[in-house]
């Protein structure tokens, strides 16, 4: 074994060192205590599961996104959580099973086989917050005002809200009789907007494909509702989603600041494939990938058993954190001597007290690679002094 | 209101630019200099807002995909190798026309069994074999594939065909046609999230640039 395979780290796994470990565990306080005010509990799922409760119902891109290791102790296969979102559906649905309205926030690390997210990562800090058991515009309206108000409170700026609605796929897709390998076909194309492949596949197809192929085209500002509406009378299956659409931007219009600028694709049919309705995510300058995003899973709990209305909406930590946090943020760390004067213990305990950082010397050489400030003696009384001062007076 | 975002139009270098820039120009996109004599990498054009990158025809999809780049002009063939997942494809601009084929010595009949393959197109060989029943060993080459049945490297290849000239010059014969390819517009899915309204217009005059030199 040479030395550097002793230190490499494999592709896309990544430290994070101390002052960026540190602002980053405090963001995610700060939002987990944000959620909490809001009224989203707390929970923590266990960082490996039996993959048939991680995987049930989600798409093939999860499955193979998903490590698997064999569970030694029953001999079933394991998988390393790589999205929080379906093991908060079993919680609900299995683990604190309450009648009404529930609410959970989260955040915790996942694993990836394949880079993702804006930085490329295959270990992500995932957050966020899942609301169950309502399936009303207030509740997708609350959880995209929560999500948007997490992102600006921590100083995100130029942010752009896209909204979609995966129903309307959904519902052509039901008309178009395709079978499995065209759904694939479209599938791909739709994703990539191969706008030229998708015209000559529409050609000699029923109504349904030639509006599946113009999804592309109800992408834009507000003026694509009334595209969708003009639809309505053809397939009046998709006057739910459209109601619902033109609701939800009522309900958020009216909040959303002018560092959101607000972008409606309704042929975004990408994401995990449980969402079932509207679905939602946020893009910052310059990152091909979105830092927040979300949206409806209705009936995801049905294979655990129990149905219910989800919605909620994750955000990637560290991504965040790299847009918004200062790189190279140094905090005054105070050294103190080694000394017993109870004088000294005392203006420690109350520095420590004020969140200032002290530590003692060891060794009594008064040297730490990055103290800026330390405690002196100054005509017989303990002062905090900056290190440029120290050096002056010395 | 979010301020708008500087654009970067990513291009392949060689070919396709010869074919890019004047489809550029009709559509009223400009470099400030010569893109072609100068050593730089980033060019200012005469719109505000817009410069061009010219990087390697296979570098341009990842540039777009991770956002850096907002839009790109790339050979379909190089879409396909690199299996780009957050790009869109919005236009065929129609220009470096070619065809992507399987090719092996003249005369000589299939192998049997496993067969084996040079290509520089690695993921796009394995799944055209594995899509027609074919276990394939790929040998990856890096060009002169014709070289590759010549010497006994390989069975078969898949290369870009454009007029067969070289196929035919080494004794090889072009099998079958995998894709026709043609350069794309594509667009950072980001970018087109976010920009839409800078972009849709780009992606009209280029539209229509094309029709105009089609006449």
């Amino acid at each position: 074994m040479t030395i550097a395979e002793r230190w490499l780290l494999p592709d896309g796994m990544q430290d994070l060192l101390p002052s960026q470990a540190h602002q980053l565990e405090q963001l995610r306080r700060r939002l987990i205590d944000g959620w909490h005010l809001s009224g989203y509990d707390y929970v923590v799922p266990p960082t490996a599961e039996f993959l048939e409760s991680l995987l049930s119902g989600t798409s093939r891109d999860l499955d193979l996104q998903t490590f698997k290791i064999i569970d030694p102790l029953s001999g079933r296969q394991m998988g390393i959580v790589s999205d929080l979102t379906q093991q908060i559906a079993r919680i609900d649905a299995h683990a604190y099973v309450s009648e009404g309205i529930a609410r959970y926030c989260y955040a915790a690390p996942v694993l990836r086989t394949q880079p993702c997210g804006p930085l490329g990562l295959r270990h992500l800090m995932q957050a966020g917050c899942e609301l169950f058991g309502q399936n009303n515009t207030q509740a997708d309206a609350e959880v995209i005002l929560l999500m948007l108000a997490s992102l600006l409170r921590e100083g995100a700026t130029n942010l752009t809200l896209d909204l979609g609605h995966v129903g309307i796929y959904h519902r052509l897709l039901k008309r178009a009789e395709l079978n499995e390998l065209e759904v694939r076909q479209l599938h791909d194309m739709l994703k990539r907007r191969a706008i030229p492949e998708l015209q000559a596949w529409q050609q000699g197809r029923n109504a349904a494909c030639q509006a599946l192929a113009k999804l592309p085209s109800l992408v834009g500002g507000l003026e694509v509702l009334p595209k969708l509406e003009s639809w309505l009378t053809e397939f009046p299956e998709l006057a739910s989603c459209h109601k619902r659409l033109q609701q939800v931007l009522t309900a958020i219009a009216p909040q959303l600041s002018d560092d959101i600028q607000l972008h409606l694709d309704l042929a975004e049919i990408r994401g995990l494939s449980y969402h079932s309705g509207l679905v939602f995510s946020v893009f910052a300058a310059n990152m091909g990938q979105p830092i927040a995003e979300g949206g409806r899973y209705d009936n995801t709990g049905e294979v655990y058993g129990r149905a219910r209305p989800a919605t909620g909406f994750s955000i990637d930590i560290r991504a965040l954190a790299s847009l918004i946090l200062p790189k190279n943020k140094q905090q005054a760390r105070v050294l103190a001597p080694q000394d017993d004067c109870p004088r000294l213990v005392e203006l420690i305990a109350k520095l420590r007290a004020e969140q200032q950082v002290v530590l003692r010397t060891l060794d009594g050489s008064m040297q730490d690679a990055q103290h800026t400030h330390q405690i002196i003696k100054v005509d017989n009384a303990w002062t905090v002094q900056a290190v440029a001062e120290v050096e002056e007076n010395g | 209101m979010t301020k708008q975002d500087d654009m970067v139009i990513a291009l392949s270098k060689g070919r396709i630019l010869d074919d890019t820039l004047p489809l550029l120009a009709k559509a009223g996109i400009e470099p400030l200099e010569d893109v072609r004599s100068s050593r730089k990498l980033i060019f200012p054009t005469n719109q505000p807002n817009l410069s061009l990158i010219v990087i390697r025809a296979t570098d341009v999809p990842t540039y777009v995909e991770r956002g850096v780049a907002h839009l790109g002009i790339a050979g379909k063939d190089v879409l396909m190798e690199h299996g780009a997942k957050d790009i869109y494809e919005l236009l065929d601009l129609r220009i470096a026309r070619c065809r992507l084929m399987t090719a092996g010595i003249k005369g000589v009949p299939r192998v049997k069994g496993r067969v084996r393959v040079a290509s520089k197109f690695t993921s796009i060989a394995r799944s055209y074999f594995a899509e027609r029943g074919k276990q394939v060993d790929i040998i990856k080459l890096y060009g002169g594939m014709e070289l590759a049945p010549l010497l006994g490297l390989a069975d078969e290849i898949v290369d870009i065909v454009d007029t067969g000239k070289t196929l035919t010059a080494n004794g090889l014969e072009p099998r079958e046609l995998i894709a026709d390819i043609s350069s794309r517009l594509i667009v950072s899915r980001a970018a087109y999230k976010r920009n839409q309204q800078q972009i849709d217009p780009i992606v009209e005059k280029l539209a229509a640039a094309m029709a105009q030199l089609e006449v």
